[in-house]
């Protein structure tokens, strides 16, 4: 069996921490609030929200809408291809852009004239947890199959674009379902449910949006994004402007 | 009440087992299912670790039951899974491994580098406790208790998605984290 010393002493870890995450429970009064209202709304209309195959609108415990990944014609690279002993390949970039590297990929990057990729990793609304190579802040993770029961096959790009209109970093986490995946992948996840402030909006491509106050988790054009406004003002309002400038809603 | 179930356990009274399985199995049998996967592995190591918590809480006195029985749950199964796995080991037994293995290599097994998972260890948990209480559950979740990642992401309420964003970004910042330690070493 293949060791790892950090693994290994992740057993070791103080006793606290380990305390801490076994007894961890979901957090429920919001979800009780929330499925009450939507018995409430049911009662009054005297009909539930139904969406198509992949948009279930459930008010319940958890949020859920219609976030879908579809197979794209993603090539990757040879540099970044996953092995039988390694399913996946992470890497930070440190010599290609962000617009350079989607193309490496066959990617479609969700940006345009709102957005730029020339960001200054010192801004103070830059998290410095949220990536380790601080010199670029962009990251590629690919996944091979069967990696997690997530996705069969995807590639991640973790990245910052900035958006003139709010002078504002923006953090991205974008999956895209490669083209050697098993199936198209329809996602109903649950989001948000601990946060009392948040919408779900629909997008121009008929899917629908989480957004909250400072993160937003979608899919648009078969691709799931989550994004965070990093340190500094954080509403849903200013979560909207960022999804009105990329252009999705 | 764990204080009162350690005390059975220090006047070897029976009634601390069972109060003992009452309160733990589930835990410990999640626990070692993450590792394991083979119901019927994780059961008998699940027994296994009761009775290890039974013989060694009384001697060493445990201040956190809780994360005591955790961690001996852990060290058994991981100890099957090496008696499992070897001479071969089986690649689809262990991701959360791979995952951690591929980003952070191991740093050996020398008794100086042995030596060396004791400030290996201080240093996990400085990094652990300068996390917010969410990602710091879910990194725990997912490489400690071996959650999937969408028991994981559920249990943090987040999308699976979102966590394994969150795990990926993780282990980037552990790494730089030891880089900067001096704990880090490629294979």
């Amino acid at each position: 069996m293949k060791t790892n010393s950090i693994y290994e002493a992740l057993g070791n870890v103080d006793d606290k921490l380990v305390a801490e995450a076994a007894v961890v429970r979901r957090k429920r009064p919001v979800a009780i609030i929330i499925a009450a209202s939507a018995a409430a709304l049911v009662l009054i209309t005297g009909a539930a929200m139904v969406g198509n195959r992949n948009s279930t609108f459930s008010i319940g415990k958890d949020v859920a809408f219609n976030m879908e990944l579809k197979k794209h014609g993603i090539t990757i690279p040879e540099e970044y291809m996953p092995t039988e002993e390694n399913m996946y390949h992470y890497g930070n970039v440190v010599d290609i852009g962000i617009t350079e590297l989607f193309d490496k990929f066959n990617a479609p990057l969700l940006i345009n004239d709102n957005f730029s990729a020339d960001i200054d990793t010192e801004s103070p609304d830059i998290v410095p947890w949220t990536y380790s190579n601080l010199n670029t802040g962009l990251e590629v993770e690919v996944k091979g199959k069967p990696f997690i029961q997530v996705h069969s096959a995807s590639v991640t790009f973790a990245y910052y674009l900035y958006d003139k209109n709010i002078d504002r970093n923006v953090y991205f986490w974008a999956d895209y379902l490669t083209d050697n995946a098993n199936d198209d992948y329809a996602i109903h996840d649950g989001v948000g449910g601990t946060q009392a402030d948040y919408e779900v909006l629909r997008l121009r491509d008929g899917s629908s949006c989480f957004v909250g106050a400072g993160n937003a988790e979608f899919s648009f054009n078969g691709v799931k994004y989550s994004i965070d406004l990093g340190n500094g003002e954080r509403t849903v309002e200013l979560t909207k402007q960022v999804l009105a400038d990329l252009d999705v809603l | 009440m764990d204080s009162e179930i350690t005390e059975l356990i220090y006047g070897r009274s029976e009634s601390g087992l069972t109060e003992l399985k009452r309160k733990y199995e589930r835990l410990i049998l999640k626990v070692c299912r993450g590792i394991l996967k083979s119901p019927q592995d994780a059961e008998e190591c699940a027994n296994d670790t009761l009775l290890a918590v039974w013989d060694s809480a009384a001697r060493d006195k445990p201040d956190d039951l809780t994360a005591f029985v955790c961690k001996i749950a852990r060290r058994k199964a991981l100890n099957r899974l090496r008696y499992n796995t070897a001479p071969m080991r089986n690649s689809d037994l262990l991701t959360e491994l791979d995952e951690i293995a591929e980003h952070l290599p191991s740093v050996g097994a020398s008794p100086e580098e042995y030596a060396e998972s004791a400030e290996l260890t201080a240093a996990l948990n400085e990094w652990l406790l300068s996390l917010p209480e969410k990602q710091r559950v879910l990194f725990m979740r997912r490489y400690f208790f071996s959650d999937s990642v969408k028991d994981a992401a559920k249990l943090c309420r987040m999308s699976a998605n979102a966590a394994g964003a969150a795990l990926l970004r993780l282990r980037g910042s552990l790494k730089q984290f030891l880089i900067e330690r001096g704990l880090y070493y490629e294979n």
